[in-house]
Order: C-alpha cells, then sequence, then structure tokens
C-alpha cells in the first residue's frame, strides 16, 4: 500500500492524464482519475455526525484536518459489509472539498486513453447513476467514476 | 507543470494587488463624494493606480484592461496637467466607478476561466476618450497662449527609475555617459552621482535631472530616455534651463501628448514636502503655480492619506491558519503536559512555577495568534456606501447613511460571514424600508430617509444593528403570509410583536410582492439567519410601525479557541461552550417530572427545565439510560435554559474549533452540530449548537 | 529570439535566469562559469547578448567584459552585479557594459533590460 500511495503522490504532470487508481467494489474494479487523489489510507477510526444520510459514515482526523467519508458500498446501495484490513479510505479533493471514500479495496494505477472509454450503458443500476464511462484495457473493465454526482447529497 | 505553478502564483498575486488597488480606487472616489474638484493628492493616486493596473494588466496579457486604464490614465493626465480645465466630478467619478465595476467582474471572470468582455471594455473606453476630447477642446478655448520665449535647444529632462532596480546613481551616470554622445550636458541633479551612493535614495525619490542642449528633435530625445532599460518615466520640457517660475517654463504642446507610444510614462511624484516650489515648477506655468500653491498646501498638510499602509505586510490567510491550528495543538499540548493540581500529590514548586510560566507564554501566544485575524469592518462599510450610491440613483430615493463602529474588529472568518448579511439588510431597508419622497413629506418625516449601520462589542459578543426610519413592519401582512405558507398554527394571539416580526427569518418566507433588482423576493433572511448561525450569533429584528425597522446581529466575538467541557455519551464524544454552562448536577429523582406532552422536566430551585436525552434523539447506544446515572448539565442561550443529559463529564479544556468539512456543511445536514474538534487522544468531539439545543422540538 | 550567453559561477544563478529568459523570447545557447570561460564561450557561439555576473574566480566578470569588447566593439553585455559594487558597475559601464542588473533582480527588470538592449541598433 505504502507504495502504490508513494507512486501516487510523485506523479510527472505529462503522465498524469489517463491514469487512474482502481478500487473494488463487490467485486468490480473502479477507476478515479488520479488527479484528484491526494492519499490512500487504511481504514480508522470514524466518528459518526448526527443527520447524516447512511453512506455518509462521519468523520476522520487526518492529521488534523477533517474529513468527512462515505461508504461507496452503501453510496451504491449495495449490502453493507464489515471493514477488514483490507478496506481503505481514499482521500480525494473534488471541486475544492476533501472527501474519504470507504472502499472494499484498493488495486492499481491504471493507464486507460480516452479512446478506450465508452460511454456507460442505459441499465437501471443504482451505480450506473455515478458512471461516467466505462473503460476498457486488454481484457480488463473498468467503471469509471463521476464523482461530482457523487458528492450530490440529497436531503432526502 | 512547474511553470504552471509559477504562473498560477504569478496570477494570484495579479489578482491579489489588483483588488487592492481598486479598493483604494473606490475609496478615493467615495470621499471626494460631494467635492467639486479631486484634490491633487486624489489625482496623483488615481494616476498612479490606473498607471500600474495598465503595467501589470498588459504583463498578464489582458490587454483590454491594460487599454482601458490607460484611456482612463489619460483621462487623469489631463486633469493633473491642467488644474484650471473645467470637468464634472460626478461624471468623472462615474467613469472611475464604472471602471471599478469592470475589473471586479473581469476578476471573477479570470477565476472561473470565462472569457474577458472586451467589449465592455471598449464602450467605457469609447466614453472615457469621447469626455476627454469634450474637457480637452474646452480647456484649448479657455487657454492663453504663453507667451514664453524659448530656446528650442535647450532641454530639462527628469527621469524616475523602476522600483528597485538598485544603484541608481550608477544608472544615471550611464545615462549621461549615453547623452553625452550627442548633446551637451550643462548640469545634472542630484549632483554627485559619482562619489556618493546616497545619490540613488535621492534619485528614487525625486528622479535624476539633467539639463542640456541638443539639436535633437523633441520626440526623438524623448524616445531616447524612454528606451533606457529600467527607466520608469521621463518628464521631458523645452526651454529655459532656468527653474523659476517666471520665466514661464512651457510644458510641451498638447498634441504630442496623444502620440505618446504606450509605454510613455509620465508621472510627478505626488511630493508632499515643504518643496512647494519644485511642484509648481514642474508643472510648469506661473498661473498654475497659484493654483498649486494653494493645493499644495492643502496636501502637505495631510500625511498623504492614500499612502497604501506601509507597516503591513500581506500574509496568505492559510498560513494564519495553520499557525493557528500549532498553537492550539500546542494548548492541547499543555493541558496534557501540565498536571492539575490538587490530582497529584507529589508536586514540586519549580515544577509548577514553570507550569505557570508556560501557560501565561502560550495564552499571549494564542491571544496574539487570534488577533492577527481580527479586521475591521471599514472595507466591510465602504462595500455598503457604494451600494447606497448605486442604489439611491436608480431608485430616486435619497437615502443618508450613517455607520458607527466600524473600528470594531472581527475575526476574519466572522466578516465572511457577514458581509453579504449586512449588505442584504442594507438593500431592504433601502428598496422596502424607505418610503418614497412623497410618502415621507405626507408622513411628516425629513425627505431623505436614514440607514444606520453600527457596530460594538459587549462582553463576549459583537453587535451589529441595521436600522431605519422608514415605514416599519407590517404585523398584519407578516402573520398573513406565515399562516398561508404553513409555518406557524394559529395560537397567534399569545404572540408578542417582536414574536410576530421575527417570523421572518423563518425560511419559506416573503414578504416583499416584487422582486426587485436589488433585493430579489427577500429570500435572503432566512440565509441571513443561515449564515450568521453558522458562526453562532443569532438575528433579531424589532420594529414601530411608520416608525423604522431594526434587525440586529449578535455574533460571539471569537470563533476560533473557545472554553469547553468536554462530555461523553456512549462512545461519543461532544463539546458545550463553558460559556454557556449555568451548572451540573447529578439529578434527584423526586425532582423530574413529565408533562402532559411527555416531556421530561426537572425542577431546580423552583425553575422548570426540559430536559434533552441525546443519546435518545441521536440514536446513540450507551448503558446510562436512568437519570440518576448520568449528569444533567443546564445550559442557557439567549435566556433559554434546558438541561442536557448526558453519561459524563470527560473535562474542561480549551478547544480549537474546527468547522465542520465543506461537504457537510454545504449539503446543510447535521443540525444541532457547529464544529468539532481534536480532543487530547486524537478523537472528534462535536461541538453542540446551544442554539439548536435551546430551541429545537426534542421529543 | 535572441541567443544568450550566461555568466555567473554560481550554478544554480545560470539556472534561474536561464529558466526566467526561456519564458520570454530567448534561448540560452551557452553558460559559462568564469570570465576565462565566458570569452571562450563568446567566440565560440556569438550569442546576441551577455549576462555576466560580476565577481567570479579565473578572470572576473569586468575583465571578461573588456576582452569580449576588444573582440567584438558591438557586443552587448549586460552586468549582474550585487548591491555594494557600485565601484564595478560604474567601471562596468564605461568599458562598455550596455547596462546592469542588481541582485535581487525582478523577473520583470531583467526580462525588460536585456529585450531593450538586445533589440537596439
Amino acid at each position: 500500500m505504502a507504495e502504490l500511495a508513494g507512486n501516487m503522490l510523485e506523479p510527472e504532470e505529462d503522465t498524469l492524464a489517463d491514469k487512474y487508481l482502481i478500487f473494488n467494489v463487490e467485486g468490480e474494479s473502479y477507476g478515479i482519475e488520479i488527479g484528484y487523489v491526494t492519499e490512500i489510507i487504511n481504514i480508522t477510526q470514524i466518528t459518526k455526525v448526527p443527520g447524516l444520510p447512511d453512506y455518509l459514515k462521519g468523520i476522520i482526523n487526518l492529521r488534523g484536518s477533517i474529513i468527512p467519508v462515505m461508504d461507496v458500498r452503501l453510496r451504491f446501495k449495495l449490502p453493507e459489509r464489515e471493514y477488514t484490513d483490507r478496506t481503505c479510505i481514499i482521500i480525494a479533493q473534488i471541486d475544492g472539498m476533501d472527501v474519504g471514500l470507504i472502499v472494499d479495496s484498493v488495486s492499481e494505477v491504471a493507464t486507460i486513453p480516452g479512446g478506450n472509454i465508452v460511454p456507460p450503458p442505459e441499465i437501471n443500476k443504482t451505480s450506473n447513476k455515478y458512471i461516467s464511462g466505462i473503460g476498457m484495457v486488454e481484457d480488463k473493465i473498468y467503471l469509471l467514476l463521476d464523482y461530482q454526482s457523487m458528492l450530490i447529497i440529497a436531503e432526502d | 507543470m512547474a511553470s504552471d505553478r509559477r504562473d498560477d502564483s504569478l496570477l494570484e498575486l495579479f489578482v491579489f494587488e489588483t483588488v487592492q488597488y481598486i479598493q483604494l480606487l473606490e475609496k478615493i472616489i467615495l470621499e471626494a463624494g460631494s467635492d467639486d474638484r479631486f484634490s491633487d493628492s486624489a489625482i496623483n493616486e488615481i494616476f498612479r493606480i490606473m498607471h500600474t493596473i495598465k503595467g501589470s494588466s498588459a504583463m498578464m496579457s489582458y490587454e483590454h484592461i491594460s487599454t482601458l486604464a490607460h484611456k482612463t490614465e489619460d483621462l487623469f493626465f489631463f486633469i493633473r496637467e491642467n488644474p484650471l480645465a473645467e470637468y464634472d466630478i460626478t461624471v468623472v467619478s462615474d467613469f472611475v466607478l464604472s471602471f471599478i465595476d469592470f475589473i471586479n467582474s473581469e476578476i471573477n471572470s479570470i477565476r472561473q476561466d470565462k472569457d474577458a468582455d472586451t467589449e465592455r471594455a471598449e464602450v467605457l473606453g469609447r466614453a472615457i476618450e469621447k469626455y476627454l476630447t469634450e474637457i480637452r477642446a474646452e480647456g484649448e478655448n479657455d487657454k492663453q497662449s504663453d507667451t514664453a520665449k524659448v530656446s528650442d535647444n535647450l532641454y530639462k529632462a527628469t527621469l524616475y527609475f523602476e522600483e528597485d532596480c538598485g544603484m541608481e546613481n550608477i544608472r544615471a551616470y550611464a545615462v549621461l555617459l549615453e547623452l553625452a554622445e550627442f548633446a551637451t550636458v550643462t548640469s545634472y541633479d542630484p549632483a554627485d552621482i559619482e562619489e556618493s551612493d546616497d545619490s540613488a535614495d535621492e534619485i528614487r525619490e525625486n528622479g535624476f535631472t539633467v539639463y542640456f542642449e541638443s539639436d535633437r528633435a523633441f520626440d526623438e530625445l524623448k524616445s531616447h530616455f524612454s528606451d533606457i532599460p529600467l527607466v520608469r518615466d521621463v518628464i521631458l520640457s523645452q526651454g529655459d534651463a532656468e527653474d523659476t517660475s517666471d520665466s514661464g517654463v512651457r510644458t510641451e504642446p498638447k498634441p504630442l501628448e496623444i502620440t505618446l507610444p504606450p509605454e510613455e510614462k509620465l508621472e510627478v511624484e505626488a511630493s508632499d514636502k515643504s518643496g512647494a516650489a519644485k511642484t509648481e515648477v514642474k508643472s510648469g506655468g506661473k498661473a498654475e503655480a497659484q493654483t498649486r500653491g494653494k493645493a499644495s498646501k492643502q496636501s502637505a498638510r495631510k500625511t498623504d492619506p492614500y499612502q497604501p499602509m506601509q507597516s503591513l505586510i500581506s500574509v496568505h490567510v492559510s498560513k494564519l491558519d495553520k499557525l493557528m491550528n500549532l498553537v492550539g495543538e500546542l494548548v492541547i499540548a499543555e493541558s496534557m503536559v501540565v498536571e492539575k493540581p490538587g490530582q497529584n500529590g507529589s508536586e514540586h514548586n519549580s515544577f509548577h512555577r514553570e507550569a505557570v510560566q508556560m501557560h501565561k507564554i502560550i495564552s499571549e501566544m494564542q491571544e496574539l495568534v487570534m488577533s492577527m485575524r481580527l479586521m475591521t469592518l471599514v472595507a466591510t462599510f465602504q462595500k455598503i456606501n457604494r451600494i447606497v450610491r448605486d442604489m439611491t440613483k436608480k431608485l430616486g430615493k435619497e437615502v443618508k447613511l450613517n455607520f458607527a463602529g466600524e473600528e470594531t474588529e472581527v475575526d476574519k472568518n466572522v466578516i465572511e460571514h457577514i458581509s453579504d448579511p449586512i449588505l442584504h439588510l442594507v438593500r431592504n431597508c433601502i428598496d422596502h424600508g424607505i418610503e418614497s419622497r412623497d410618502e415621507r413629506i405626507a408622513a411628516g418625516k425629513p425627505e431623505i430617509g436614514t440607514v444606520t449601520v453600527e457596530a460594538y462589542s459587549a462582553g463576549s459578543y459583537v453587535y451589529i444593528t441595521v436600522s431605519d426610519d422608514g415605514r416599519g413592519l407590517n404585523k398584519e401582512k407578516i402573520l398573513e403570509k406565515a399562516k398561508r405558507n404553513n409555518l406557524i398554527n394559529d395560537s397567534t394571539e399569545s404572540m408578542t410583536d417582536r414574536e410576530i416580526y421575527n417570523l421572518i427569518f423563518l425560511p419559506g418566507f416573503s414578504t416583499s410582492e416584487t422582486v426587485t433588482e436589488f433585493s430579489g423576493r427577500g429570500v435572503g433572511m432566512d440565509v441571513v439567519m443561515q449564515n450568521i448561525g453558522e458562526i453562532g450569533g443569532n438575528v433579531s429584528v424589532d420594529s414601530t410601525p411608520g416608525r423604522g425597522t431594526s434587525v440586529t446581529m449578535k455574533i460571539p466575538l471569537t470563533v476560533a479557541i473557545i472554553d469547553g467541557m468536554n462530555i461523553a455519551v456512549g462512545d461519543r464524544r461532544f463539546t458545550v461552550p463553558v460559556s454557556a454552562i449555568k451548572e451540573f448536577f447529578k439529578p434527584d429523582m423526586k425532582n423530574v417530572i413529565k408533562n402532559t406532552d411527555g416531556y421530561e422536566m426537572i425542577m431546580v430551585r423552583g425553575d422548570c427545565y426540559a430536559i434533552v436525552r441525546l443519546h435518545e434523539i441521536w440514536d446513540i447506544e450507551t448503558g446510562v439510560t436512568n437519570l440518576s446515572d448520568g449528569i444533567l448539565v443546564v445550559v442557557e442561550q439567549d435566556e433559554k435554559r434546558r438541561c442536557l443529559f448526558v453519561d459524563s463529564l470527560i473535562g474542561q479544556q480549551q478547544v480549537v474549533v474546527k468547522s465542520m468539512p465543506e461537504l457537510i456543511k454545504r449539503s446543510r445536514l447535521a443540525e444541532g452540530i457547529v464544529g468539532c474538534t481534536l480532543l487530547g487522544d486524537g478523537s472528534i468531539s462535536l461541538i453542540l449548537d446551544m442554539n439548536w439545543l435551546v430551541n429545537s422540538d426534542i421529543r | 529570439m535572441y541567443t544568450v550567453l550566461v555568466v555567473d559561477d554560481a550554478a544554480f544563478m545560470r539556472l534561474a535566469i536561464k529558466n526566467v529568459l526561456e519564458k520570454h523570447n530567448f534561448k540560452v545557447i551557452a553558460d559559462a562559469k568564469n570570465g576565462k570561460e565566458a570569452v571562450e564561450k563568446y567566440i565560440e557561439h556569438k550569442p546576441d547578448i551577455v549576462t555576466m555576473d560580476i565577481t567570479m574566480p579565473d578572470m572576473s566578470g569586468i575583465e571578461a567584459l573588456k576582452k569580449i569588447m576588444e573582440i567584438d566593439p558591438k557586443a552587448k553585455v549586460v552586468m549582474i552585479s550585487a548591491m555594494g559594487q557600485e565601484r564595478m558597475v560604474k567601471e562596468a559601464v564605461l568599458s562598455g557594459a550596455k547596462n546592469f542588473i542588481v541582485k535581487p533582480y525582478k523577473e520583470e527588470h531583467i526580462v525588460k533590460t536585456l529585450l531593450k538592449v538586445a533589440s537596439e541598433k
């Protein structure tokens, strides 16, 4: 994990494009543009905050900064799983806001050129709301995250 | 890309400085307000600002801004060089204000990466040029032709070098060397450029002046000087080398001004020194000297109020925030290191002394850091001035604006939250509160309405009131609207007037019938409430029909570090501001009663308080559910009291308030929490919102 | 696009100047770390303009300037000096330096100065 995180933090400018951090939730591989990722940490103590929707688990203390964390499983309306030592929190900065995404595990950094991406199918799966496209590299399929939509917290 | 980062910080600096200049510009214009002419120092300062913006925007490739600044600079150059010329100060002020608005909007576009509004710049530029032509033409008619007898070959050139270019005296020396190749140098000032390095200072202040004789044409000489690297300004005059005002030194004929290439910069330092004679001569002409004399006396008196304050430096807010965080952590660390007396029996005197000393130092540091974030309300009030001016023009209402307490200092964070609310309230007053002239006269009120914005601090709060002497609030209309929007039930008979007026802060409320350009549909009121709530304050309103309305915002002085009492409910931690705690105790069950609605209450020395069970409201698991197993904390906010039921008290400590993360704030969830803080063990404690605690429906 | 020879004994300074200049219309075709190298590189590359640090080992900037002016009277050399070197700057100016920049310099100054000097005549 440390090397992975290490790789993340020293990219050369020209090589940032088309690189995605690949993480797993319920067996599917998802990608988030590397440029948004600031670090990856192991699952840690989460302080619950009253009044939040179920997928917003609460807040964590990251070296003095308070970061809200979102359980991606619950966001995708998948059954909740207990956190293991493989569970990670991807700290991303989007639109100036810091967010921690709780995922089953993180696997690699993949390069997915624009030409390999197709728009998502119209299937009415909840998770598709948050997918901006499908990337294909060799025989692997990655669901690329549309984080803007993930961050819209409706007052249900 | 590394260079992108460099460019980013360059852009940031450009934006920051330009905004500063614009603010200064606005201040100058507003202060000139009702005068019929600009003061000399105002003209000079405006000129200087235009000049600077012209240069920096050109460097950043914002040509349209640079060109517009140039045109405005030209206008002010004319005004400065022709003190006798007539101009309409209102027209000119409006041009400058339009310029300011334009810049503000372009800065926004720049920040949002939008396109430049070149058309707007061009339209404004043309208007300014047209006006300049008009007043110039008038000036030509009035101007007497100077009958100075000139000796065409004699010139006087004063050069100013770029700021901070260094070794101005050696530069002057180099200039002389070059000049000597095609001209005869008669004399120069300062004379000791070769020997003394102090002459560099003199040159920086007053420029380097050289008198010489040359066959070359005026334009050629001008170009020659301007082309010298790092020469910022050139003032070239032709004629008698004598320095007295009698000889009628002629300044270069007007047509030449227009043909100056964009690089030409002409500037006279606004010297407020006793060298009044010097100022006169530089502008040339005896007639001018007379009016100048009066003006320079006036400006010599003031210590140039437009001097950008030099004893201040600007610091990036993120650095201040980091510093604050560190100090906060230091405070926590201190409390962990220092044992409370009495808890540990073996306490050494010297340790105690040292601990006290350390505490003193840390407290002082804390106070200092917090004071660094303090700003006055001056800028905010200035913004209001501007808005009032614009609004009254458009609405045809005359409104007088009164300010009090603008030197009151508040935390920067607070200013950011109250600026918009105050502006909104003022707009409301003018738009809806103050009646039309006719109505006012009919009601026997003075024609001109008054809006007063007052700020003062009392205890640990800052109060800001916005009041008007207008028509006041209409109780019936408010009740009607509230009922219509289902905001209240029918038991309105028992409501006091104040309670009725305060209904306007409820979300979903609105009393104005029409959407006006300025205040929307009154949708701002609940936003005002929310903004103030975010910094732990509250808003209230009072009114007298026919006499006026007054809105008061009460804001806690320092939002950053408070004395907090940490409490435990289950495995969760919360913090209550100590200032809100009246007392705490273990309840005696026989004092606990349940009323008909099922609310739990407790009697404390004759008073009855509702009990708030956090673990029930927020579904927290805890073994402590019997009141007698836990602790009741009596909290008070705005004279309302309730009892908070908690498992236990962890302890009191100085707490650094961190606001809730942006994502959570934006989604407006997490009611009841105003922020969070880190405890000594790294865990997070949520800071309870006292307003919510005493007001919310707790069942 | 003007070609530049950057002369300074500090590698950092050479790089800093190079970075600044290459953002504007200049190309640094060579650099030198002392006066002797400066003269050699000038002969070899014939740059449009030279930035010359004053204090350097193995032949100072002043000496190098003089040598270069001997070889090419039309050479355009701009001195880079520190505060307190007034006498030397004066001597440089007398010896033919076209202009000078005082450290710490503003990016704007060095660019404008070099542009003006390079584009003259």
